[in-house]
């Protein structure tokens, strides 16, 4: 899908970004060869934005100045307690080489190993893809409803579409069915746990010395 | 109970430091499909994890998954009751991890939201500072 996102070019006036934030702009770059400039977006219509695309979605960038750039996501800040966006990054890949791109996976069904009281573990969230910029895909879905417990999906295993080639190690685990934790051994866990913890009470030989010197 | 703490230390005490500032790492959801996020600094006991640990554990059904996202590696020393000051510095009593705002304390997985919300609940009856439920950050076209 064709996204677009209008933005301007950030003036020497506008140097403050928390007074940027305030006005409800974010603030932001784009940079790639030959590109390079500072800019501001408006809030909402960023927000907007995200609610739609993936971090592999090509985003025309259409600056006040007129000039438009085909660019995928770099980096998004948020801050930590207000998940508010901080700041993004958008890079503008050359148009005559292939890009190397980290595409989400997206899980679809319900695995046969949940069913038996196996845990779903999602160990990779995106795979690196190589391609040309038009034929990245914006996510990768795979159906997981035949996987079983013990059973695990790997990166040289997802739909990839023509053209795309797989950067990730091919034999690298992305979904894995594991079967869950016995309550015996969850006991000898916690049993071990206690064992550990009396040791460490001591404190250990070669730390005391030191600590005596102290 | 089994209580975390370090295996050996360099030294056996330490100093107190600050709590200033929030929470520089650990503060996105990395493993899990939620994580439960300090909204206030604290020293957390290994005791206070453990509690947690206890009460998450016994909500969530066997095929889900929890992470523990921070650990007491920071001892804390006491002097005895009615002793006089002076004569160095107290023994150790107890092993926090030290937590700043945004810190994601432990993540889930293998739950909805609902039953989320409700290990978040009973995790902030253990521990001694608000906490959140946060999702793990991800694009709209990606959920």
């Amino acid at each position: 899908m064709a996204y677009e996102l209008g933005a301007k070019v950030r003036r020497p006036e506008e140097k403050n970004p928390r007074a940027l934030r305030r006005a409800g702009r974010v603030p932001g770059v784009v940079y790639g060869p030959g590109v390079h400039h500072l800019l501001t977006f408006d809030r909402k219509e960023l927000e907007r934005l995200f609610s739609k695309i993936t971090h592999s979605s090509l985003i025309t960038l259409k600056l006040d100045t007129g000039e438009e750039y085909p660019t995928f996501i770099k980096e998004i800040q948020f801050d930590p307690l207000t998940d508010e966006v901080l700041h993004v990054d958008f890079y503008r890949p050359p148009a005559d080489r292939p890009v190397e791109m980290e595409v989400a996976v997206h899980l679809v069904g319900e695995a046969k190993g949940r069913k038996a009281g196996g845990v779903v573990e999602q160990v990779l969230e995106a795979v690196e893809v190589r391609g040309p910029i038009g034929k990245i895909p914006e996510l990768i879905e795979v159906d997981i409803s035949e996987l079983d417990v013990d059973e695990a999906l790997h990166a040289g295993e997802l739909p990839l579409p023509e053209g795309i080639e797989l950067v990730t190690p091919s034999d690298a685990v992305v979904v894995a069915v594991v079967a869950p934790r016995k309550p015996e051994e969850e006991e000898a866990a916690a049993e071990e746990g206690i064992a550990a913890a009396a040791e460490g009470a001591t404190p250990a030989p070669e730390a005391k010395p030191e600590a005596q010197t102290k | 109970m089994s209580l975390l703490m370090p295996k050996r230390t360099k030294y056996r005490k330490a100093q107190r430091g600050r709590l200033k500032g929030v929470a520089q790492a650990g503060n996105e959801v990395a493993f899990g499909d939620y994580g439960i996020q300090a909204l206030e600094p604290a020293w957390i006991t290994a005791e206070q994890i453990e509690a947690a640990r206890q009460a998450i554990v016994r909500e969530l059904e066997r095929n889900s998954k929890v992470w523990i996202r921070i650990f007491p590696d920071k001892p804390i020393t006491k002097k005895p009751a009615e002793s006089r000051m002076g004569k160095g510095k107290g023994d150790v009593e107890d092993w926090v991890a030290v937590v700043r705002p945004g810190r994601i304390l432990f993540e889930i997985a293998g739950v909805g939201r609902e039953q989320a919300e409700r290990v978040a609940q009973l995790v902030s009856y253990k521990l001694p500072i608000h906490v959140r439920l946060r999702e793990r950050l991800r694009l709209g076209g990606e959920k």
